[in-house]
Protein backbone atom coordinates (compact mmCIF):
# COMPACT_ATOMS: atom_id res chain seq x y z
CA UNK A 1 0.00 0.00 0.00
CA UNK A 2 2.79 2.46 0.67
CA UNK A 3 5.59 3.65 -2.32
CA UNK A 4 8.24 3.71 -2.05
CA UNK A 5 8.73 1.98 0.97
CA UNK A 6 11.41 0.66 3.25
CA UNK A 7 11.47 -2.46 1.54
CA UNK A 8 11.97 -0.96 -1.99
CA UNK A 9 15.91 0.52 0.06
CA UNK A 10 16.72 -2.59 2.10
CA UNK A 11 18.52 -4.72 0.02
CA UNK A 12 17.29 -8.31 1.09
CA UNK A 13 20.53 -10.08 1.38
CA UNK A 14 24.17 -9.13 2.72
CA UNK A 15 25.72 -6.23 1.69
CA UNK A 16 23.49 -3.49 0.17
CA UNK A 17 22.85 0.26 0.92
CA UNK A 18 22.32 1.06 3.76
CA UNK A 19 20.86 4.78 5.49
CA UNK A 20 24.35 5.66 5.56
CA UNK A 21 26.66 3.90 3.05
CA UNK A 22 28.69 6.36 3.41
CA UNK A 23 31.91 4.56 5.22
CA UNK A 24 33.09 8.25 5.86
CA UNK A 25 29.79 8.58 8.10
CA UNK A 26 29.30 5.25 9.54
CA UNK A 27 33.59 5.76 10.74
CA UNK A 28 32.55 9.08 12.33
CA UNK A 29 29.74 7.22 14.10
CA UNK A 30 32.09 5.01 15.47
CA UNK A 31 34.54 6.95 16.75
CA UNK A 32 31.74 8.83 18.49
CA UNK A 33 30.42 5.93 20.31
CA UNK A 34 33.73 5.46 21.29
CA UNK A 35 33.93 9.10 22.72
CA UNK A 36 30.49 8.27 24.33
CA UNK A 37 31.53 5.46 26.20
CA UNK A 38 34.78 7.24 27.44
CA UNK A 39 32.69 9.47 29.17
CA UNK A 40 30.30 6.28 31.01
CA UNK A 41 27.46 6.54 28.59
CA UNK A 42 25.52 3.48 27.66
CA UNK A 43 24.92 3.18 23.70
CA UNK A 44 22.01 1.32 22.35
CA UNK A 45 21.71 1.20 18.92
CA UNK A 46 18.49 -0.70 16.50
CA UNK A 47 19.59 -1.14 13.33
CA UNK A 48 17.62 -2.67 10.35
CA UNK A 49 20.68 -2.82 8.22
CA UNK A 50 22.58 -5.41 7.16
CA UNK A 51 25.50 -3.56 5.17
CA UNK A 52 28.29 -5.73 6.53
CA UNK A 53 31.10 -3.03 4.99
CA UNK A 54 29.50 -0.24 6.47
CA UNK A 55 28.93 -1.86 9.43
CA UNK A 56 32.62 -2.79 9.50
CA UNK A 57 33.77 0.78 9.12
CA UNK A 58 31.73 0.99 12.15
CA UNK A 59 33.08 -1.35 14.52
CA UNK A 60 36.19 -0.93 13.66
CA UNK A 61 36.49 2.02 15.90
CA UNK A 62 34.57 -0.08 18.59
CA UNK A 63 35.85 -2.69 20.90
CA UNK A 64 33.78 -5.30 19.79
CA UNK A 65 33.79 -6.93 23.59
CA UNK A 66 31.96 -3.90 24.50
CA UNK A 67 29.15 -4.96 22.22
CA UNK A 68 26.14 -6.95 22.98
CA UNK A 69 23.05 -8.30 20.83
CA UNK A 70 20.09 -7.98 22.69
CA UNK A 71 16.89 -9.81 22.06
CA UNK A 72 14.38 -7.28 19.78
CA UNK A 73 11.08 -7.05 20.84
CA UNK A 74 8.73 -7.97 18.84
CA UNK A 75 5.13 -7.08 20.22
CA UNK A 76 1.71 -6.80 18.42
CA UNK A 77 1.19 -3.33 17.75
CA UNK A 78 4.72 -2.60 16.15
CA UNK A 79 4.48 -4.98 13.61
CA UNK A 80 1.44 -3.80 12.81
CA UNK A 81 2.13 -0.14 12.40
CA UNK A 82 5.03 -1.36 9.94
CA UNK A 83 2.98 -3.16 7.93
CA UNK A 84 0.76 0.36 7.72
CA UNK A 85 3.64 2.71 7.39
CA UNK A 86 6.65 1.13 5.49
CA UNK A 87 5.64 -2.89 4.98
CA UNK A 88 8.77 -4.14 6.56
CA UNK A 89 8.38 -7.08 8.79
CA UNK A 90 10.71 -5.97 12.10
CA UNK A 91 12.50 -9.60 12.06
CA UNK A 92 14.98 -7.32 10.26
CA UNK A 93 16.12 -5.11 13.04
CA UNK A 94 18.52 -6.40 15.73
CA UNK A 95 19.25 -4.36 19.08
CA UNK A 96 22.86 -3.60 20.21
CA UNK A 97 24.37 -2.40 23.84
CA UNK A 98 27.23 -0.94 24.10
CA UNK A 99 28.89 -0.60 27.55
CA UNK B 1 -23.84 6.19 18.40
CA UNK B 2 -20.86 5.79 21.22
CA UNK B 3 -17.52 4.99 19.67
CA UNK B 4 -15.95 1.59 21.80
CA UNK B 5 -12.74 2.66 23.03
CA UNK B 6 -10.51 0.10 21.46
CA UNK B 7 -11.95 0.78 18.13
CA UNK B 8 -11.48 4.38 17.93
CA UNK B 9 -7.96 3.77 19.32
CA UNK B 10 -7.41 1.54 16.26
CA UNK B 11 -8.57 4.24 14.04
CA UNK B 12 -6.14 6.69 14.90
CA UNK B 13 -3.62 3.99 14.55
CA UNK B 14 -4.46 3.88 11.19
CA UNK B 15 -4.26 -0.09 11.34
CA UNK B 16 -5.22 -1.49 8.02
CA UNK B 17 -8.72 -1.03 6.77
CA UNK B 18 -9.65 -4.94 6.85
CA UNK B 19 -7.86 -5.29 10.79
CA UNK B 20 -10.38 -2.03 11.60
CA UNK B 21 -13.25 -3.74 9.96
CA UNK B 22 -12.58 -6.76 11.87
CA UNK B 23 -12.26 -4.91 15.47
CA UNK B 24 -15.59 -3.22 14.56
CA UNK B 25 -17.54 -6.50 13.85
CA UNK B 26 -15.74 -8.16 17.11
CA UNK B 27 -17.42 -5.57 19.14
CA UNK B 28 -20.74 -6.37 17.55
CA UNK B 29 -20.94 -3.77 14.70
CA UNK B 30 -21.62 -5.81 12.39
CA UNK B 31 -22.65 -3.00 9.91
CA UNK B 32 -19.32 -1.27 8.28
CA UNK B 33 -21.63 1.86 7.08
CA UNK B 34 -22.95 2.74 10.77
CA UNK B 35 -19.18 1.71 12.55
CA UNK B 36 -17.62 4.14 9.61
CA UNK B 37 -20.15 7.01 10.11
CA UNK B 38 -19.41 6.97 13.60
CA UNK B 39 -15.95 6.66 13.51
CA UNK B 40 -15.98 9.76 10.56
CA UNK B 41 -18.32 11.84 12.84
CA UNK B 42 -15.32 11.22 15.64
CA UNK B 43 -12.89 12.09 13.68
CA UNK B 44 -15.05 15.66 13.42
CA UNK B 45 -14.16 16.79 16.53
CA UNK B 46 -10.20 14.93 17.35
CA UNK B 47 -7.85 18.22 16.86
CA UNK B 48 -5.57 15.78 15.40
CA UNK B 49 -7.77 13.16 13.23
CA UNK B 50 -6.47 10.84 10.79
CA UNK B 51 -5.23 12.24 7.72
CA UNK B 52 -8.33 12.55 4.86
CA UNK B 53 -6.98 10.06 2.49
CA UNK B 54 -7.33 7.15 5.71
CA UNK B 55 -10.97 8.35 6.44
CA UNK B 56 -11.81 8.08 2.90
CA UNK B 57 -10.70 4.65 2.72
CA UNK B 58 -13.13 3.87 5.58
CA UNK B 59 -15.57 5.97 3.67
CA UNK B 60 -14.65 3.99 0.32
CA UNK B 61 -14.99 0.83 2.35
CA UNK B 62 -18.51 1.59 3.69
CA UNK B 63 -20.16 2.63 0.48
CA UNK B 64 -19.08 -0.80 -1.24
CA UNK B 65 -20.73 -2.12 1.56
CA UNK B 66 -23.86 -0.40 1.11
CA UNK B 67 -23.79 -1.28 -2.35
CA UNK B 68 -23.27 -4.85 -1.64
CA UNK B 69 -26.41 -4.78 0.66
CA UNK B 70 -28.83 -2.28 -1.71
CA UNK B 71 -28.75 0.43 0.99
CA UNK B 72 -27.90 3.89 0.45
CA UNK B 73 -24.34 5.34 1.44
CA UNK B 74 -24.16 8.39 4.27
CA UNK B 75 -24.29 11.94 3.16
CA UNK B 76 -21.01 11.90 5.63
CA UNK B 77 -19.02 8.98 3.81
CA UNK B 78 -19.52 10.72 0.46
CA UNK B 79 -18.58 13.91 1.93
CA UNK B 80 -15.40 12.78 2.83
CA UNK B 81 -14.74 11.06 -0.15
CA UNK B 82 -15.34 14.22 -1.95
CA UNK B 83 -12.87 16.39 0.13
CA UNK B 84 -10.43 13.22 -0.41
CA UNK B 85 -10.81 13.56 -4.34
CA UNK B 86 -10.37 17.71 -4.06
CA UNK B 87 -7.84 17.72 -1.81
CA UNK B 88 -4.18 18.32 -3.16
CA UNK B 89 -1.93 16.03 -2.48
CA UNK B 90 0.09 16.35 1.26
CA UNK B 91 3.49 15.39 1.75
CA UNK B 92 2.66 14.72 5.02
CA UNK B 93 0.52 13.20 8.02
CA UNK B 94 -0.11 13.32 11.21
CA UNK B 95 0.16 9.63 13.61
CA UNK B 96 0.59 9.21 17.22
CA UNK B 97 2.32 6.10 18.96
CA UNK B 98 2.54 5.06 22.15
CA UNK B 99 1.23 8.36 23.38
CA UNK B 100 3.60 10.57 20.99
CA UNK B 101 2.15 12.27 18.02
CA UNK B 102 4.17 12.50 15.14
CA UNK B 103 4.49 14.79 11.53
CA UNK B 104 5.84 12.16 9.46
CA UNK B 105 6.32 11.88 5.77
CA UNK B 106 2.83 10.09 4.56
CA UNK B 107 4.33 6.92 2.63
CA UNK B 108 1.04 7.51 0.23
CA UNK B 109 2.70 10.93 -1.63
CA UNK B 110 6.37 10.60 -0.30
CA UNK B 111 7.51 10.81 -4.09
CA UNK B 112 8.03 14.44 -3.85
CA UNK B 113 10.68 14.40 -1.16
CA UNK B 114 13.69 12.80 -1.77
CA UNK B 115 17.50 12.60 -0.95
CA UNK B 116 18.56 12.64 2.72
CA UNK B 117 15.83 14.66 3.67
CA UNK B 118 12.89 11.67 2.98
CA UNK B 119 15.41 9.43 4.79
CA UNK B 120 15.01 11.25 8.00
CA UNK B 121 10.97 12.29 7.71
CA UNK B 122 10.12 8.62 7.74
CA UNK B 123 9.42 6.45 10.58
CA UNK B 124 11.30 3.20 10.34
CA UNK B 125 11.07 0.17 11.75
CA UNK B 126 14.57 0.30 13.89
CA UNK B 127 12.85 3.03 15.75
CA UNK B 128 9.67 1.12 16.49
CA UNK B 129 11.29 -1.48 17.82
CA UNK B 130 14.32 0.47 19.62
CA UNK B 131 11.24 2.46 21.29
CA UNK B 132 9.85 -1.06 22.36
CA UNK B 133 13.06 -2.66 23.69
CA UNK B 134 13.80 0.62 26.32
CA UNK B 135 9.69 0.54 27.17
CA UNK B 136 10.84 -3.15 28.16
CA UNK B 137 14.06 -2.36 30.13
CA UNK B 138 13.57 1.39 30.98
CA UNK B 139 14.75 0.34 34.51
CA UNK B 140 17.80 -1.42 33.31
CA UNK B 141 20.02 1.87 32.56
CA UNK B 142 20.58 5.24 33.77
CA UNK B 143 18.25 7.25 31.30
CA UNK B 144 18.59 10.61 33.26
CA UNK B 145 19.85 12.34 30.04
CA UNK B 146 19.44 10.95 26.85
CA UNK B 147 21.21 11.90 23.35
CA UNK B 148 19.70 10.53 20.20
CA UNK B 149 21.59 10.58 17.21
CA UNK B 150 19.67 10.74 13.82
CA UNK B 151 16.48 10.92 15.67
CA UNK B 152 14.79 11.66 12.20
CA UNK B 153 11.03 12.49 13.22
CA UNK B 154 12.34 11.79 16.73
CA UNK B 155 9.50 8.73 18.01
CA UNK B 156 12.02 7.27 20.06
CA UNK B 157 14.05 10.61 21.78
CA UNK B 158 10.14 12.02 22.24
CA UNK B 159 9.39 8.91 23.89
CA UNK B 160 12.24 9.35 26.09
CA UNK B 161 11.11 12.55 27.04
CA UNK B 162 7.56 11.81 27.83
CA UNK B 163 9.44 9.20 30.30
CA UNK B 164 10.71 11.71 32.42
CA UNK B 165 14.10 11.78 30.87
CA UNK B 166 16.28 14.99 29.96
CA UNK B 167 16.61 13.78 25.79
CA UNK B 168 18.27 15.70 23.12
CA UNK B 169 16.92 14.80 19.81
CA UNK B 170 20.07 15.78 17.42
CA UNK B 171 19.85 15.36 13.40
CA UNK B 172 21.74 16.93 10.71
CA UNK B 173 19.47 18.12 7.60
CA UNK B 174 17.42 21.18 7.84
CA UNK B 175 14.44 20.29 6.74
CA UNK B 176 14.20 17.18 9.06
CA UNK B 177 15.59 19.49 12.03
CA UNK B 178 12.33 21.27 11.31
CA UNK B 179 10.32 18.57 11.24
CA UNK B 180 11.91 17.08 14.50
CA UNK B 181 11.68 20.66 16.13
CA UNK B 182 7.55 20.38 15.38
CA UNK B 183 7.23 17.00 16.86
CA UNK B 184 9.27 17.88 19.71
CA UNK B 185 7.64 21.26 20.90
CA UNK B 186 5.01 19.97 23.39
CA UNK B 187 7.28 17.47 24.82
CA UNK B 188 9.35 19.75 27.67
CA UNK B 189 11.88 17.35 28.30
CA UNK B 190 13.08 17.08 24.90
CA UNK B 191 15.33 19.87 23.21
CA UNK B 192 16.42 20.18 19.53
CA UNK B 193 19.95 20.54 17.54
CA UNK B 194 21.70 20.07 15.21
CA UNK B 195 24.86 17.29 15.15
CA UNK B 196 27.54 17.09 13.24
CA UNK B 197 28.76 13.12 13.35
CA UNK B 198 32.31 14.55 12.03
CA UNK B 199 32.39 17.78 14.38
CA UNK B 200 30.36 16.59 17.28
CA UNK B 201 29.45 18.68 20.09
CA UNK B 202 31.88 17.26 22.89
CA UNK B 203 29.36 18.61 25.32
CA UNK B 204 26.40 16.43 23.87
CA UNK B 205 28.21 13.46 24.29
CA UNK B 206 30.10 13.95 27.77
CA UNK B 207 26.58 14.81 29.23
CA UNK B 208 24.62 11.87 27.87
CA UNK B 209 24.52 8.47 30.07
CA UNK B 210 22.05 6.68 27.36
CA UNK B 211 23.45 7.49 23.68
CA UNK B 212 20.85 6.20 21.53
CA UNK B 213 20.83 5.19 17.69
CA UNK B 214 18.17 3.65 15.50
CA UNK B 215 18.80 2.84 11.67
CA UNK B 216 22.17 5.16 11.95
CA UNK B 217 24.23 2.12 10.54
Amino acid sequence: MCAPTAAALLTPSGAGVGVNSDPGDCAALGALVELALSHGAIVIMASAWRNEATMAQFLAHVDGSRLTKAAAPVSEWPVRCLHMIENVIADNVQIYVIR
Amino acid sequence: MAVPPALASRFLMLVPMADLVDCAQAHGWTRLPAAADALLALADGMAKPPPLWYRARLAKAAVSACEASGDSPSDLCLDVIVQSLRAPPSDFCHVTFEGIALRVLDPKHAGSVTGDASIGLRLWPAALVLQQYLKANWDAFDCGSVLEIGAGVGFVGLWCASAGARTVLTDYNDSVLDNLARNAADVPLATVARFDWHAPDAGFVADARLVLMADCV
